[in-house]
């Protein structure tokens, strides 16, 4: 489904924007760059543009907060959108004093023609534009930092909505509530069980869901707090380097120190994956094994296994009348073939252990390394404990010199350290499934989630047999678990291709440090060459991860959505802007850019050599009129000291 | 039948499995089996059907592993003919074990009852683990000690 904006309007609304409409053309230009100064309404607009799409209802501050004097009472906002060719456009009807929305749809070639009263857009696309994934396309600086958030579930919620798996969900519930359906219909008409036994089996039913669901909120919580922590620690890492740089006569001694630890680090990572990656072939973790797979190749070689002749060899020859040999086989020698037959195995089982033959064959002049590397880990451990040491040592001769704000965050940080294992503790008790665990923990039902959903299934299964529903409700949980398998299969599957397809993209934008998604979770773990785990990013680069995991995420996605963003380049330095600028407008079939005129530099310029670009330009005279151009050369030379947009001036 | 974890493998194996400080850990739950398997495989001894996890893990083997079924099948047969005493000319009795260790319809190309044994190998390569190594704090740390659970390799005919 293709979506277009086509343009949009505005009645008195705060900034530079009391009576203003810009079209953009039915069908649109494929990039068009808006060049307002600050202060004329561009934050406004975007606002404007995320109600529009979502029809979401706004708080009655918001509504008041795009009123531009207390001299009107109402307001408008208009945006012209095209879905699969049909015009739409959606009207904001503002009311400043009462801080309240109306919605209205007009389509074209309706039967009706005419507005109708609420946020009517086909179905399909109503449930994609919540207003929670309108931020995904009308794109601002906040939502690249929530992005790399890891207390936020926005990059795993996104995928779900626009790949619909959130419709697996919905069919899950579907199903959940058949069976309470079904439930509720059967205990009408059974006789075993009082009313009165069945609503107390149901209400145990729910106290055990809603308890479950309970913990589930707790268990959020919890790795919410722990992941907050675990980034504080890293702030506090930073901080202290940043500090014992600050003195002069440390500096050098903590640069020397800080490169040592980044490369034994790196070096372990790598070290350890590698080695990792090789032990997965069991011949390499030592002699002893490849001997043994040796003997065992020898050993079938010699007995010739396995036999040539195969099970079903001795099937065909008891169906025959005589031997090769002459002899008749009649029922009697038929029943003794076919017992003995048992002994042989199958043709497949011969292709079986044949190809386990050649495997085991194939080690023969194996040899391990892994002595090596064991050997190159424990050096590196080595170091790395004397780096530590240095760097504990550096630290307590600053504190014993009287630096108070380093003994401060040192202090700091290691409360938050002691407090992580007590969360992680807590997290433990929560979700293990381990017996044991459990146990050390001295959990039940109430207080453990595996034990819990246990307790729900248990009582599941009382409701659906008081209510003579087992059989149905055994096929809705089937029917569910499936359903989850399939969920969580395709999560993963779009996960690890919008991983790589995100990689490939940072590997042009910040080639220096080599910043990669390790997992999407719930929003992106990064990792670099330099850190392994990447807590801190820059905001440049914050943003250019952003552009590159939601490019991914749009291109092979279902729907062609405009791709609106304001400041597309704010915080990106010169270098970035151009691969930005490069990179982002091919996998958009339609992009509005809201820029200021210094964010040209860059970014504008490599769109200059495109065709099917507007530039338009938008500012405030000196006699507070707005006044809007689209020449190409008046938006190049455009300058505004960013004073509300008021002083803004053509600089020919 | 499909591969069940030693119990009580997942609390000690926790820290490489959730590690989050950037450093390596075990990609999947997998790993931690498998280590534990090779040192059991090696050691020929099972473990009591108690020693592991009443619930599955992992129906099959992860990607990185599947190159590795041929070997590790034959490996389990290997252990089992030591484990059984079976003579190395007796070729009908070999071929007995193969089959009923093998499947060919299966993935893993072992029986269901050849994945049994391999559960309860892994269970006797946990108890050897923990028994030399208190539970390990990061994964190069782990492969140094593990790497020493192995005989010395000039000294191969040695045991585990």
């Amino acid at each position: 489904m293709n979506v277009k904006l086509i343009g949009w309007r505005y009645k008195n609304i705060r900034g530079g924007l009391n009576d203003v409409e810009v079209t953009l053309g039915n069908p649109p230009s494929r990039w068009t760059l808006i060049q307002m100064p600050n202060g004329m309404g561009k934050t406004t607009t975007m606002h404007l543009f995320r109600a529009a799409f979502s029809g979401e209802q706004l708080a009655p501050e918001d509504v008041r907060a795009f009123r531009p004097s207390d001299k009107v009472c109402t307001g408008e906002f208009e945006l012209i959108i095209s879905i699969a060719e049909q015009v739409y456009r959606i009207t904001l009807q503002l009311n400043y004093d009462t801080g309240t929305v109306a919605y209205h749809t007009a389509r074209a070639k309706t039967q009706s023609g005419g507005k109708q009263l609420g946020h009517v857009l086909p179905q399909e696309l109503k449930s994609l534009l919540t207003t929670q994934f309108t931020r995904l396309f009308i794109f601002d600086g906040e939502l690249a930092r929530q992005i790399r958030d890891l207390n936020r579930e926005n990059a795993a919620d996104a995928i779900k909505t626009l790949y619909r798996l959130d419709r697996l969900s919905e069919l899950r519930a579907r199903i959940e509530r058949l069976v309470i359906e079904e439930q509720q219909r059967s205990s009408g008409t059974t006789r075993t069980q009082t009313s009165q036994g069945l609503k107390a089996l149901r209400t145990r039913l729910d106290t055990a869901k809603a308890r479950l669901s309970e913990l589930k909120k707790r268990q959020r919580t919890l790795e919410a707090t722990l992941r907050e922590s675990r980034s504080r620690v890293a702030e506090f890492d930073a901080a202290i380097r940043d500090h014992m740089q600050q003195d002069n006569d440390f500096r050098s001694r903590v640069n020397d120190l800080e490169i040592r630890r980044t490369a034994i680090d790196k070096e372990l990572v790598d070290i350890s994956k590698s080695t990792l990656s090789e032990l997965r072939n069991p011949a390499a973790i030592h002699p002893l094994i490849i001997n043994e797979l040796s003997e065992l190749g020898h050993k079938m070689q010699r007995l010739k296994l396995p036999k040539t002749m195969s099970l079903e060899f001795f099937h065909e020859l008891a169906e025959q009348a005589s031997c090769i040999c002459g002899r008749g086989i009649g029922p009697q020698e038929k029943e003794i073939i076919r017992t003995n037959a048992k002994n042989y195995l199958s043709e497949d089982q011969i292709g079986v252990v044949n190809a386990i033959k050649s495997a085991v064959r194939q080690y023969e002049q194996a040899t391990t390394s892994f002595g090596v590397h064991a050997q190159e880990l424990s050096d590196r451990i080595a170091q790395r404990h004397k780096l530590n040491g240095d760097w504990d040592r550096l630290q307590a001769e600053r504190v014993a010199a009287g630096d108070v704000e380093l003994e401060r965050l040192k202090n700091e940080k290691s409360e938050l350290e002691d407090e992580i294992p007590e969360i992680e503790d807590q997290l433990e008790a929560l979700t293990s499934t381990d017996t044991a665990v459990q146990q050390r923990h001295g959990v039940n039902e109430k207080s453990n989630i595996p034990l819990c959903n246990a307790e729900v299934r248990e009582r599941q299964k009382a409701l659906a047999e008081a209510t003579g529903t087992v059989m149905f409700s055994k096929k809705a949980t089937l029917g569910r678990e499936l359903i989850e398998n399939i969920e969580r299969r395709a999560l993963e599957l779009i996960k690890e291709r919008l991983k790589d397809a995100t990689n490939a993209k940072l590997r042009t934008l910040i080639p220096t440090e080599h910043i990669r998604v390790a997992r999407i979770s719930g929003a992106l773990e990064l990792e670099s060459d330099l850190l392994g785990s990447k807590q801190q990013v820059s905001e440049g680069q914050s943003l250019a991860i952003a552009y590159a995991f939601l490019t991914s995420l749009f291109e092979q996605a279902p729907y062609r959505l405009p791709f609106i963003v304001d400041s597309p380049a704010g915080s990106l330095d010169l270098r970035v802007r151009r691969e930005v600028s490069e990179l982002i407008p091919n996998l958009f079939d339609q992009m509005i850019m809201f820029v200021i005129s210094s964010e040209r530099e860059g970014f504008a310029e490599p769109f200059y050599a495109r065709k099917d670009v507007i530039y338009r330009t938008i500012w405030r005279d000196e006699f507070d009129t707005t006044k809007i151009s689209d020449e190409l050369a008046f938006f190049q030379q455009f300058h505004s000291d960013d004073n509300g947009g008021k002083a803004a001036k053509a600089g020919k | 039948m499909a591969f069940q974890l030693p119990r009580e493998s997942r609390d000690y194996f926790k820290l490489l499995v959730k590690r989050s400080d950037g450093g390596a850990r075990f990609d999947t739950l997998f790993d931690q089996y498998y280590f534990c398997l090779m040192i059991g495989l090696s050691k020929k001894e099972l473990s009591a059907e108690s020693d592991v996890e009443s619930d599955k893990f992992v129906d099959g083997y992860p990607s990185d592993y599947q190159s590795h079924a041929d070997v590790i099948a034959g490996l389990l047969i290997n252990a089992e003919l030591f484990r059984k005493g079976i003579e190395k000319n007796d070729r009908s009795s070999i071929e007995k074990e193969m089959l009923r260790l093998l499947d060919q319809n299966s993935p893993t190309r072992l029986s269901e009852e050849g994945i049994r044994l391999l559960n309860l190998y892994a269970g006797t390569g946990f108890r050897v683990i923990r028994e030399a190594i208190t539970p390990p704090q990061n994964l190069e740390e782990f492969l140094v000690l593990y790497h020493r659970l192995w005989p010395k390799e000039e000294a191969n005919s040695a045991t585990v």
